[in-house]
């Protein structure tokens, strides 16, 4: 087992040795973004199970009750809990409240999500800069020893190659949580929408 | 043989005489008569005793023709007989011969033969002679270990006719040069180091593969140049990281070693190897607007990046503070509190919204977007600029690449795709500006978008505090009022 890591581990790192320099920013990258990535998925599903359904958000807030966390987790409650603690007690001047404190918890919710963008849309940029590199490598080893030795060219192109590859590998699984997050955000800030818009009307 | 003319001579003479005398008949032909008796008388006494003679001469001659044949009858015996033995004597002699010259075929057969082997063993020793030869030259254990290859050199020369003392001194040396070969080992000696002095130094041989040096706190390859057997150092310095683990090695505190397995192409490479800085000016001259956007995008990040953290502020914060004194109807101290806080764009909507708190809820919500409105240009000035900048910089970038191709493609047109070399320069003028567009993209989006963010969250903050505000007011106002 130990052997086996011990072996995995250096391939990884002549895999990294033969994509040159741009290896590292693309590591760093991905590892940032798979951080980020993973903390969104736990933010956003905590905020996602146990929810409280409009009605029972509603019955709550009747009856000044403070959702029981045991019960209630999802974002719906968190909306509930807010309000009660700033509720004014006026009907007029409630409704203003729940409408800031349904901006205060949906300006959270696109946090990071950007930035994780930014970093998947990086990353091909990356490899298409390791593609450069390793191009200029190869050409000049052709202006060095010429056409003649195809062993010295291949580490140009292996450069460039593997960059490429790692590129793609980082981007793609990135683009795509991205697109997760993005429609899991979006479904969350919808669902508090409407539960401030259900309650308005009660109020 | 003699005698014959003679009587005939004496006939012919009388012949003669008589001829006149007949002539002379006329006169006197008595006295004539008798005289010619008398003549004739004489002459054939003459000739009587001639003839004599000539017998006794012939018998003489007659007795000694018989003697001389006896004597040459017996010599012709002789002769016969020797004539025979000679005969015998050749022919045994011939027969001889015959044999000797089968022999003779058959012996220059097999000299043939075995000169033909001779030459061809010799000619696989010359050859293997000279592969040895090259073997050890080439070997860069040579330069340390002094072979005796004067007799190598004068066998491949055709100098020297290889005995067997020779091929055993060749199979020892064959030996001894695949054993060093496998052999890694650090000793002492002395190489030529980087500024072409002679220096001693450790040195690390790996086989005959790679060598190493280590000179107090430099270590290095070194190449081996066979013409002079002598040791190399590499121009240039190999990275921190391969000189560490050379350091490494030759303490025994590691147990890997970069090595070149090439001999030397990789160590070659290593030499012509450029650093991003020798690059750019290959790009040609759009390279210089790039640097320039890279110049330019890092002031304005930087600008940003100060503005925004001198005009960040803990809005929770400050709300609570203006909560607390809200409820106790402490406008001034409110101020106050603004005014600690001053320029700051947070504070001053909020103080915006505490100058019209006397309005009707809408109006003081119009008051303070007009506030917030006023708050975001500044804030997302050269923002869109930025973004302009990451997206200018590749197509920077693709425009190099392009001018480098068409003049690839001009020196193709002109020369042709004989040397690779000629069209190095615009491949590299292509390569180098797509690299250095990317570059300098790649962070400029990434500050671009961090900045958006950053004042969009901001934006956002001042909206909520702004509500919140509203909302403080009026829920004093409503408590009030009850």
């Amino acid at each position: 087992m130990l052997q086996l890591l011990e072996q995995t581990w250096f391939r990884l790192e002549a895999y990294l040795q033969d994509g040159g320099v741009v290896m590292l920013p693309l590591v760093l990258v991905s590892l940032l973004m798979w951080v980020l990535i993973m903390d969104r998925i736990f933010f956003f599903r905590r905020l996602y199970r146990k929810t409280m359904s409009a009605r029972s958000a509603w019955e709550h807030i009747q009856q000044q009750r403070m959702p029981d966390p045991g019960e209630y987790r999802g974002i719906v409650s968190l909306l509930v809990a807010d309000f009660l603690e700033n509720r004014s007690g006026d009907r007029m001047l409630d409704r203003f409240i729940l409408d800031e404190r349904v901006q205060h918890i949906n300006r959270r919710m696109k946090d990071y999500l950007a930035l994780i963008g930014v970093l998947a849309a990086i990353a091909p940029l990356l490899g298409l800069l390791g593609t450069v590199t390793g191009m200029i490598a190869t050409f000049d080893v052709l202006s060095v020893f010429g056409t003649g030795n195809a062993k010295a060219m291949a580490g140009g192109i292996s450069e460039a190659l593997i960059t490429t590859q790692t590129g793609l590998l980082v981007a793609i699984p990135g683009l795509y949580m991205k697109g997760f997050l993005d429609r899991r955000a979006d479904n969350l800030i919808q669902r508090v929408k409407t539960v401030g818009y259900y309650l308005r009307r009660h109020l | 043989m003699k005698r014959t003319p003679r009587w005939l001579t004496g006939a012919l003479m009388l012949f003669l005489l008589n001829l006149p005398a007949a002539q002379a008949a006329a006169q006197d032909m008595r006295e004539a008569q008798i005289q010619a008796r008398e003549t004739r008388k004489a002459l054939i006494d003459r000739a009587a005793e001639e003839q004599r003679a000539a017998e006794q001469a012939a018998a003489r001659s007659r007795e000694k023709i018989g003697q001389d044949r006896t004597v040459l009858k017996k010599a012709l015996a002789e002769l016969e007989a020797r004539h025979k033995t000679l005969d015998q004597e050749v022919g045994r002699l011939s027969a001889e011969m015959e044999r000797l010259t089968a022999e003779e075929k058959d012996l220059t057969q097999r000299l043939a033969e075995s000169d033909g082997m001779v030459r061809e063993l010799v000619g696989v020793i010359r050859v293997n002679a000279k592969d040895l030869l090259a073997l050890i030259e080439q070997n860069l254990k040579s330069a340390m270990i002094d072979h005796d290859v004067a007799f190598l050199a004068s066998i491949a020369e055709q100098a020297r006719f290889p005995g067997m003392a020779d091929i055993r001194r060749m199979i020892a040396l064959l030996f001894e040069t695949i054993q060093a070969s496998g052999e890694v080992s650090i000793q002492s000696g002395t190489i030529t180091d980087r500024t072409g002095l002679q220096a001693e130094a450790d040195i690390l041989t790996i086989g005959n593969f790679t060598a190493a040096y280590r000179i107090e706190d430099e270590a290095g390859f070194l190449t081996y140049a066979p013409a002079s057997r002598n040791l190399y150092a590499l121009s240039r310095l190999p990275s921190g990281r391969m000189q560490r683990q050379l350091d490494d090695y030759m303490d025994g505190s590691s147990d890997a070693v970069p090595m070149d397995v090439s001999r030397g192409g990789a160590l070659r490479q290593l030499t012509h190897e450029l650093s991003l800085w020798q690059q750019i000016p290959k790009g040609g001259i759009i390279v210089w607007p790039i640097l320039a956007i890279l110049a330019v995008g890092i002031v304005i990040v930087i600008e940003r990046v100060v503005f925004l953290w001198r005009k960040h502020l803990d809005g929770d914060r400050l709300m609570n503070g203006i909560a607390a004194r809200v409820v106790e109807q402490k406008w001034d101290l409110c101020h106050q509190l603004c005014e600690a806080a001053r320029g700051k764009p947070i504070a001053r909507v909020v103080a915006a919204g505490l100058n019209c708190r006397k309005m009707a809820r809408e109006e003081m919500e119009n008051a303070l977007q007009e506030a917030i409105l006023r708050e975001i240009p500044p804030m997302e000035r050269f923002l869109s600029t930025l973004g302009m900048l990451a997206a200018i910089a590749p197509l920077l970038g693709l425009l190099g690449t392009v001018t480098g191709m068409i003049d690839t493609f001009h020196v193709i047109t002109q020369h042709g795709t004989g040397d690779p070399r000629m069209m190095s320069g615009g491949i590299s003028e292509a390569l180098v500006t797509t690299m250095l567009g990317l570059t300098v993209a790649i962070p400029i989006m990434l500050a671009h978008t961090l900045l958006n963010r950053s004042v969009d969250n901001r934006i956002g903050q001042m909206e909520e505090k702004a509500v919140a505000l509203v909302n403080i007011v009026h829920k004093n106002r409503e408590k009030r009022k009850v």
